[in-house]
């Protein structure tokens, strides 16, 4: 059947597509309950890993996505790990970070911790006087292949 | 109570690792932390007070304290970092800055 001939609506049995060339796709919904959508987003330009975690002295993650786990290494120090490897090591994490304790908060990443395609360091900040320190809430989003 | 990963670093500080859910916390300890890191329940871990003083927890037999020679140079360090900034701050009052020209030096 031709991409043009499916019907709008009604259509109940999967499709498979081996190396199909779409012009224009409106996916209603994209459901992939397994697979690298799934765990890593598949395509680029989008985020392949999130996580929303409490920074106190009793870290919690309050949401992730592709992100396993998240180690307290030391006072506002943490590794962030995930879940599915990224393609490579050159990806970018960005993020923010919330404290009511601090007149402003810093993200930044830690230098002491190498970049893998699994794992990779931040460290908060007071931003008045740039020292490590706890933080209320840290966000932080990756960036890649 | 959730349960969570603790090994001893290096540097002899306590790292705590807390599973997102999206793996079993098994497959986190294999993936995420090196050999001799152990599952706890988290309602072991150093509660109050000592909770803030995470650079000071230490791993023994499977139970996370609080080292007290730790815990003392960290209550030290930071009443020290509070005494200087003190200090600048009367410094700086003396020399005839206003509250408004302070805060905007140091945010403070």
């Amino acid at each position: 059947m031709a991409i043009s001939q499916i019907p709008a609506a009604g259509l109940v049995s999967p499709i498979t597509l081996s190396n199909a060339s779409l012009t224009t796709a409106n996916v209603t919904t994209l459901n992939a309950p397994s697979g690298p959508l799934a765990t890593q987003n598949g395509m680029n330009g989008i985020a392949k890993a999130w996580v929303n975690f409490n920074g106190g002295s009793s870290p919690t993650i309050n949401g992730s996505f592709n992100v396993s786990s998240v180690t307290y290494v030391s006072t506002g120090t943490y590794t962030i790990n995930m879940t599915t490897a990224l393609a490579n090591a050159n990806y970018v994490p960005v993020g923010s970070v919330w404290n009511n304790a601090f007149p402003s908060a810093i993200l930044e990443i830690n230098s002491g911790v190498t970049f893998t395609t699994t794992q990779f360091g931040v460290v908060t900040k007071n931003g008045t006087n740039n020292t490590t320190g706890n933080s209320g809430y840290v966000y932080v989003a990756v960036l890649g292949s | 109570m959730a349960q969570v990963i603790v090994y001893t670093r290096s540097n002899g500080q306590v790292a705590l690792c807390i599973p997102s859910g999206e793996l079993h916390i098994e497959e986190v300890l294999k993936k995420d932390c090196p050999e001799g890191a152990i599952i706890i329940d988290d309602s072991v871990l150093p509660q109050g007070d000592d909770a803030k003083y995470f650079d000071a927890w230490v791993l023994n037999n499977g139970e996370v304290t609080v080292d007290a020679n730790k815990k003392a140079a960290i209550i030290a360090a930071q009443q020290a970092a509070e005494a200087a900034k003190t200090s600048a701050l009367s410094k700086l009052s003396a020399l005839g800055l206003t509250d408004a020209e302070i805060k905007a030096l140091t945010g403070n």
